[in-house]
C-alpha cells in the first residue's frame, strides 16, 4: 500500500516503541475508594507495553518486564509480606506462605523458616518445603539464567530438613534488611508438574507459556498477543479475593485511558501524562495519584572523564542555569524535585540535609569565571580559547528526555556554552552509555527500597555507573552499610553517602515522578499505597470489586 | 517463456541468499544488541551481560557466526527467538494470519481507486476531477497514524465504542474490528492506485484505438473495459508487485494503534530489542514473498501487454 | 533521405528484446534541423498549454507563495517579530508558557516547551521543502535514468537494474538507518540523499514498467531505424511518453519525504534538536488534537497545501506533454 515502506517502518516503531512509557510511580495520597464492594465481578485492566511472553516464575533477564511482573504477581506468593507504609517486613497472614519472620540464629548468616499448614497447588497436591527446595536448586543453576541469580549467589545453602521448616545459610553476614530479603526469595515451584521437564523451553515444558498448577490468588487461563486472562484460584491457601477474576487488555498510549472511557476496560493501569488532565474531568473516573517509594526518577549524568566535565566548577556552574520548577512543568506537573538518588517518599533513607544546587544564573556565571573561562560574544571560551561544546544524548523513545534536553540546551546558551542534543534509537543509546561514549547522557531510573542497591551506580565501577565516578569513601561507607546490623548505624552511613555524592556531583538529579493510574468508578476497594504497584502492595488487590 | 522464468527464478535464488546474508551482518553490526535492552533493569551486573551473550551466540565473530546460522536456516531451522524462546515460524504461525486478514480487506478497499481513477480522468479539469484529486492529497498529506487516532476518539465520543483487537465472537465481531484498521490501511493504496490509474487513462484516452472503438461504436463499459483499463493496469500492477513489504509496513502501525495481532507488530518488536534469530527469519520470509511478488508482477506484465510479453522472450 | 548506410553489423533483431547498438546513421542537416523543431516544439508547445491551464497556473502561484514564505518567513520572524523558534517562552509569573493556546502575544500559540510555534512554522519550512524538493529532484533523476535503461536495453542491464531494486526494497531499511545515523551527522542533504537511495528503486519501478510497454511502440521503432544514439531515442522519444508515471511519482516522493523526516527523528536522523520541520511538528502532536489543536492544523495545513501543489502543477504538466489532451 505505502510506497515507501521504510518510512513506514520508523514510524511504526517509533510509536510502538513510545508504547513502553515509563511506568509512573506513585506513593498514595488520601483516596481511600468506597467501602467494600459486592463479591465477584472481573477487573479489566488496559495495560501499556508488550505482553509477557512466557509467565516463568523464575524468568531469564531479557524476557523479564513490568508485564510479567504484573501477572506473576498475582499467580505466585512469598515466604514473607512487606507493609509499604511502614518499609519494613512482616508477616501478612492472608497472603504469606510462613508462619512468622525467619529466626535467625547468633551468627547472622542462618534464618530458619516455618511454612503454615494447608497449603495447596491449584491442582490439589500440598506445597511443602520440597517444592521450595525444587525451585532453588533449578532456579540457582547458572545455565538456567535467571534474573534472581546475582542476588541467590549470596546464598551458601538452602536446606529443608523436614516438609515445614527451610532453613537458609548466607555466605557472609548481611545488614537485617538485606538478609530477610535474600533469604525469602525464593517461592516455590510445583515439582510434581516440573519434574523431569525442561526449566527453560517452553515447548518442551508448557507450564512455562502456561502456568496450570499455582499458589497464587489467581490462576492464568489464557495468554496471547492480545493479553493475559486469570481466574479466581479456589485452593489459595489465603484470603480469597473478592474478585472473579483479571483480564489484562493490551493497548496503545492513545487508546489505554479510552478503552475505560468507553467500557472497554476498567482500569488504565499507566497512562500518558498529557492525558491526566482530561482524565480527571472525566466524571466516570477515578483519578488516584502518588508518590512512590521506588518511584522512577530523572537525572543527568556527566561524563567525568571529558575535559571540562571534570572540573566540579563547570558541572556545577550547568547545573545552577537549570530549574528544577521547569523540569516539574515539562512533566505536567506531575513531578516532584528530587536531589539524591534517594526519592522523597522513602522516607526511612531520605537525607534532605544535601547540598540542593538551586538555580542561580549568576552564580553559574560566576563559577565558570572562576575555572578559567571566558565569554567572548555570547560564546563561552576555555583557557585555550576553545569555544566550549557539549553533547546531550538520550532514547528518542522517551519525548520527556528530549523535551529536557531541548529546554537544558536553550539555558545553557545563556552561559555561551553550544550543546548539541543527540536523540539515538533507545538500544544505540543504551550501548553508547555503557561504553561511556558520551558527554552528558540523559538516565530514568527507578529507585532504590534499600539504599544498598545504590552501589550500582555510585561503587567503583559498579554495573550502571557510566559516569565513571569513583570516590574510595563511598566505596568503603558502602561495604560498611552492607552488613551493619545497627539500624541507626546504618541510617548514619548511607546519610553520609547521599552527603558525599551530593557534594561531588558526578550526578544531577532533578524529578521523581508521580505516580498516577485511573479506575472507573464501578471498581470499588482501592487502598493507595507508596508502592509503585497499587495492585500487588500491601496485598490490595484482594480487596477490590467490580460493581455488574 | 520458460528460458525467462528460469533465469529469473535463478537470479531470484541468488538474491536471496545475498539479502540474507547482508541482513544477517547487517543487523549484527548495528548497535545495541539483545542486551542494551536488559540495562534498563535495575539490578543489571556486568556478569548477566556477559552470560546473555554467551548464551545467545554473541561472543563468536560475525563470520562463525553467520556460517552456523546459514546452515541451519537452509534446513529451515531458525533456532530459537530470544524472547519467545520457541522456534521463530511457531511465533511467526500464530500471527500471519491476522496480518494477511487485514491486508487483503485492506487490498479490497483500495481498489476502490481504480473507478476512482476512471471518473477523474474521463472528467478531467472539472470538479469531479480537482474534488477527487485534492480529497486524495488530502489524505496522504495526514499520516495514517493521525487519522487513526482521530477516528478513535471521534469513535470514543460518539457511539462510545472502538476497535481495539481482532473479534473472536463470530463474523460480524470480527468485521467490525477489522474495518476501521483495514479501511484506513487501504485508503492509502485508494489515493495510490487513484492517482496513477488517472494519469494511465489520459494517457490511453488520447491513444487512436479509443477512438476507433467509439466510432464502431462499441458500448462505452466495453470500450473502458477491453480497451482502456487493460491499458492502464501497468503501474497498478507494478504496485502490486511490491504489495507484501508495503503491506506488512503499514499494517505494522495500524497493528499498534489498534493491538491487532499481527505480523507487523511482531516484526518491530524483534527489531526494536534486536531477537536476531525472529528478526532474520522474518526478514527471510519477507524477502522470499517479495521476490516472488515481483516476479510474478514481471510476468503480468507479459500477460497485459504482448508486445512486453515478445521482449521477454 | 533514404538509409542505404544502415549497417547490418551490431545490430540484433527486435525479438531477443535487446536494444541495437545501432550504428550512428548519418543524417543530413535538414533531418537534424526537422528533428530538432519537432522536439523543441513538444517542450515549447507543453509550455504553452500548460499556461494557458488555469488550475496549474493557480498551483504554481500557491507553491510559489509557499516557497516565498518559507524564505523569506525566517527573515521577517527575525527582524520584524523579534522572535525565535528555539527560545522558551515565559509568562509574566515566570513560569515556562507551556502550551498557550493563540493569542494576541503569541499568534498561533506555543509549544509543550513554550515555544512561539508561529516561528518555528516559518522556521520549518525551509527543512520540509529542501527535502521535499531535493529528495524528490534525485529519486526521480535516478529512478529514472535506472528505469529507462533497463527497459531500453533489457538483457544484463535489465538484470543489473532489477537486482538493485529488488536488493534495496528487501533489505531491513531500520537496521542501515539506525548504523548510519551512528557514522553520518544528519542535515538537510545527507538526509535527502539517504531517502533518495529509498525511494528510487519505486520509481525506477514503474518507469520500467511503462517503459517496457512504450519501447516497443511504433514511433519508438521508426525513430530507432532512423538512426541515432540511444541517448537521444530515450530522452526524447521514450521520456516524453512516460513522463505521466514520473510526474505522479514525483508527487509522492515529495510528500513522503516531508513527512518521512518526522519518522527517521526515532532514529536520531531527523533535523536536529531544536530545528523543526512541518513532519517532526507534526508527529511531535499526536495526542495533542483535542488538547493543542493549533499544534497540529498549522503543519498540517503547510504540508496539504504544498503537496496539493505540487501534485497539481505535476498533472498539469502531465497534461501538457500528452499529445492527445
Amino acid at each position: 500500500m505505502v510506497k515507501h515502506r521504510t518510512l513506514m517502518w520508523l514510524l511504526s516503531l517509533a510509536l510502538l516503541a513510545s508504547c513502553t512509557s515509563p511506568a509512573p510511580t506513585s506513593t498514595s495520597s488520601q483516596q481511600p475508594s468506597g467501602g467494600e464492594g459486592k463479591k465477584g465481578g472481573v477487573l479489566r485492566v488496559s495495560w501499556l507495553g508488550n505482553p509477557p511472553k512466557v509467565l516463568h516464575p523464575y524468568p531469564e533477564p531479557q524476557y523479564n518486564g513490568e508485564s510479567l511482573g504484573d501477572v506473576s504477581s498475582l499467580f505466585t506468593s512469598g515466604l514473607i509480606s512487606f507493609d509499604w507504609d511502614k518499609l519494613d517486613y512482616w508477616v501478612n497472614p492472608d497472603e504469606a506462605m510462613a508462619v512468622d519472620l525467619p529466626t535467625a540464629l547468633a551468627d547472622g548468616k542462618t534464618f530458619t523458616f516455618t511454612l503454615r499448614d494447608g497449603m495447596k497447588w491449584s491442582y490439589g497436591e500440598p506445597i511443602t518445603s520440597a517444592d521450595f527446595q525444587f525451585a532453588y536448586d533449578n532456579a540457582s543453576k547458572e545455565e538456567n539464567n535467571c534474573v534472581c541469580l546475582d542476588d541467590l549467589e549470596r546464598i551458601d545453602t538452602f536446606r529443608t530438613p523436614d516438609p515445614k521448616t527451610i532453613v537458609v545459610t548466607l555466605k557472609d553476614p548481611l545488614a537485617r534488611f538485606i538478609a530477610i530479603a535474600t533469604v525469602s526469595m525464593i517461592s516455590p515451584v510445583p515439582r510434581h508438574k516440573w519434574q523431569g521437564k525442561s526449566w527453560t523451553d517452553p515447548t518442551a515444558n508448557p507450564e512455562i507459556l502456561l502456568p496450570t498448577a499455582v499458589a497464587g490468588p489467581f490462576i492464568p487461563t489464557e495468554a496471547n498477543a492480545e493479553g493475559v486472562t486469570l481466574k479466581r484460584n479456589p485452593s489459595f491457601f489465603g484470603k480469597p479475593p473478592l474478585l472473579d477474576g483479571v483480564q489484562f487488555i493490551v493497548a496503545n498510549p492513545n487508546t489505554v485511558l479510552n478503552l475505560v472511557k468507553t467500557n472497554g476496560a476498567d482500569w488504565a493501569k499507566n497512562f500518558p501524562p498529557s492525558q491526566y488532565a482530561d482524565a480527571k474531568r472525566t466524571s466516570s473516573l477515578n483519578v488516584v495519584e502518588w508518590s512512590a517509594v521506588t518511584g522512577q526518577y530523572r537525572d543527568v549524568e556527566f561524563n567525568l572523564k571529558r575535559p571540562g566535565l571534570s572540573d566540579k566548577r563547570v558541572r556545577e556552574a550547568l547545573v545552577r542555569a537549570l530549574n528544577r520548577k521547569d523540569f516539574i512543568q515539562f512533566e505536567d506537573d506531575l513531578a516532584v524535585e528530587q536531589y539524591g538518588v534517594i526519592t522523597a517518599g522513602n522516607t526511612k533513607w531520605l537525607n534532605t540535609n544535601v547540598e540542593k544546587y538551586d538555580y542561580d544564573l549568576d552564580k553559574a556565571k560566576q563559577l565558570l569565571k572562576d575555572a578559567g573561562y571566558t565569554v567572548d560574544s555570547n560564546v563561552l571560551k576555555d583557557r585555550n580559547g576553545q569555544p566550549v561544546s557539549f553533547e546531550v544524548v538520550f532514547p528518542t523513545t522517551s519525548a520527556p528526555r528530549a523535551k529536557m534536553a531541548a529546554y537544558m540546551q536553550q539555558q545553557w546558551k545563556l552561559l555561551g556554552v553550544d550543546t548539541v542534543v543527540s536523540g539515538q534509537e533507545f538500544n544505540t543509546y543504551i550501548e553508547r552509555a555503557q561504553n561511556k561514549n558520551f558527554d552528558i547522557v540523559m538516565g530514568s531510573w527507578g529507585a532504590v527500597l534499600d539504599p544498598d542497591d545504590l552501589k550500582t551506580w555510585l561503587l567503583t565501577n559498579g554495573p550502571q555507573n557510566n559516569t565513571s565516578y569513583s570516590n574510595p569513601r563511598v566505596d568503603e561507607l558502602i561495604d560498611q552499610g552492607k552488613v551493619e546490623q545497627n539500624d541507626q548505624k546504618r541510617k548514619e552511613i548511607y546519610d553520609e553517602i547521599q552527603r558525599i555524592v551530593a557534594d561531588d556531583l558526578p550526578v544531577y538529579y532533578t524529578v521523581t515522578l508521580k505516580q498516577f493510574t485511573a479506575f472507573d468508578k464501578k471498581v470499588s476497594g482501592v487502598k493507595p499505597n507508596k508502592g509503585s504497584s497499587i495492585m500487588t502492595a500491601n496485598n490490595n488487590i484482594v480487596s477490590w470489586s467490580v460493581a455488574q | 517463456m520458460h528460458k525467462f522464468l528460469i533465469r529469473r527464478l535463478i537470479q531470484s535464488a541468488l538474491l536471496l541468499w545475498l539479502l540474507m546474508t547482508f541482513t544477517f551482518f547487517l543487523t549484527r553490526a548495528t548497535p545495541g544488541g539483545p542486551e542494551a535492552a536488559l540495562a534498563e533493569a535495575p539490578k543489571y551486573t556486568a556478569e548477566e551481560k556477559a552470560r546473555i551473550k554467551a548464551r545467545f551466540g554473541l561472543d563468536d565473530p560475525a563470520p562463525v557466526a553467520y556460517v552456523k546460522w546459514i546452515s541451519s536456516a537452509i534446513t529451515l531451522d531458525f533456532g530459537r527467538s530470544y524472547y519467545y524462546l520457541r522456534p521463530p515460524f511457531d511465533i511467526i504461525k500464530e500471527r500471519i494470519w491476522p496480518t494477511v486478514q487485514l491486508g487483503l480487506v485492506a487490498y479490497l478497499f483500495a481498489f476502490i481507486g481504480i473507478p476512482l481513477g476512471v471518473i477523474a480522468a474521463f472528467n478531467r479539469g472539472r470538479l469531479p476531477d480537482v474534488g477527487i484529486r485534492t480529497f486524495t492529497v488530502l489524505w496522504d498529506s495526514m499520516p495514517t497514524w493521525w487519522t487513526a487516532l482521530v477516528i478513535i476518539t471521534i469513535l470514543s465520543i460518539t457511539i462510545h465504542w472502538f476497535p481495539q483487537g481482532q473479534g473472536r465472537d463470530g463474523p460480524i465481531d470480527w468485521l467490525t474490528h477489522i474495518i476501521i484498521p483495514a479501511a484506513i490501511l487501504g485508503f492509502g493504496g485508494v489515493v495510490t492506485f487513484t492517482r496513477y490509474l488517472r494519469s494511465q487513462v489520459l494517457e490511453v484516452l488520447g491513444q487512436e484505438y479509443v477512438r476507433l472503438a467509439r466510432a464502431k461504436g462499441l458500448p462505452e463499459y466495453v470500450v473502458i473495459g477491453r480497451h482502456i483499463l487493460r491499458n492502464s493496469l501497468l503501474p497498478v500492477i507494478t504496485l502490486m508487485g511490491g504489495f507484501l513489504p508495503g503491506l506488512l509496513s503499514g499494517a505494522a502501525l495500524m497493528e499498534g494503534i489498534f493491538r491487532w495481532p499481527g505480523m507487523g507488530s511482531l516484526y518491530l518488536e524483534a527489531a526494536a530489542t534486536r531477537d536476531y534469530p525472529l528478526l532474520l527469519a522474518i526478514i527471510t520470509m519477507l524477502t522470499i514473498a517479495t521476490l516472488i511478488g515481483m516476479l510474478m508482477a514481471d510476468i503480468a506484465y507479459g500477460m497485459v501487454d504482448p508486445r512486453i510479453r515478445l521482449s521477454q522472450t | 533521405m533514404t538509409q542505404l548506410d544502415r549497417p547490418a553489423a551490431g545490430e540484433a533483431s527486435a525479438a531477443d528484446g535487446r536494444a541495437a547498438s545501432i550504428a550512428r546513421g548519418r543524417r543530413t542537416p535538414d533531418e537534424e534541423a526537422l528533428e530538432q523543431r519537432v522536439v523543441q516544439g513538444i517542450w515549447g508547445r507543453a509550455w504553452k498549454k500548460l499556461r494557458k491551464d488555469r488550475l496549474s497556473m493557480m498551483a504554481a502561484t500557491g507553491l510559489a507563495i509557499v516557497v516565498f514564505i518559507t524564505v523569506l518567513g525566517p527573515i521577517f520572524a527575525d527582524l520584524v517579530l523579534h522572535t525565535s523558534p528555539e527560545s522558551i517562552q515565559r509568562m509574566p509569573d515566570g513560569r515556562v508558557a507551556v502550551l498557550q493556546p493563540p493569542s494576541s502575544r503569541f499568534l498561533l500559540g506555543t509549544d509543550d516547551l513554550g515555544r512561539d510555534v508561529l516561528t518555528r512554522l516559518l522556521y520549518a519550512g525551509r527543512v520540509s521543502l529542501s527535502i521535499g524538493f531535493l529528495v524528490a529532484g534525485i529519486s526521480v533523476a535516478v529512478g529514472t535514468a535506472a528505469g529507462l535503461a533497463a527497459a531500453y536495453y533489457g538483457g544484463w542491464v535489465d538484470d543489473i537494474v532489477n537486482a538493485c531494486i529488488q536488493f534495496i526494497f528487501n533489505i531491513p531499511g531500520l537496521f542501515l538507518l539506525i548504523i548510519l545515523s551512528v557514522i553520518f551527522q544528519p542535515d538537510v542533504v545527507m538526509l535527502s540523499l539517504i531517502f533518495a537511495f529509498f525511494f528510487w528503486p519505486g520509481t525506477a519501478r514503474q518507469v520500467r514498467g511503462v517503459a517496457q510497454s512504450v519501447r516497443t511502440r511504433e514511433y519508438v521503432v521508426a525513430a530507432q531505424s532512423l538512426g541515432g544514439s540511444d541517448l537521444r531515442l530515450m530522452s526524447r522519444h521514450i521520456l516524453p511518453n512516460i513522463s505521466n508515471v514520473i510526474l505522479v511519482g514525483a508527487g509522492f516522493d515529495v510528500q513522503a519525504a516531508i513527512l518521512g523526516e518526522s519518522a527517521l527523528s526515532y532514529l536520531g536522523f531527523g533535523v536536529r534538536v531544536p530545528l523543526s520541520s512541518w513532519g517532526n511538528m507534526l508527529t511531535g502532536s499526536t495526542d495533542m488534537f483535542e488538547k493543542a489543536p493549533w499544534l497540529v492544523y498549522p503543519p498540517g495545513a503547510m504540508i496539504f497545501i504544498t503537496v496539493l501543489c505540487v501534485v497539481l502543477l505535476a498533472d498539469g504538466l502531465r497534461d501538457a506533454l500528452d499529445p492527445g489532451v
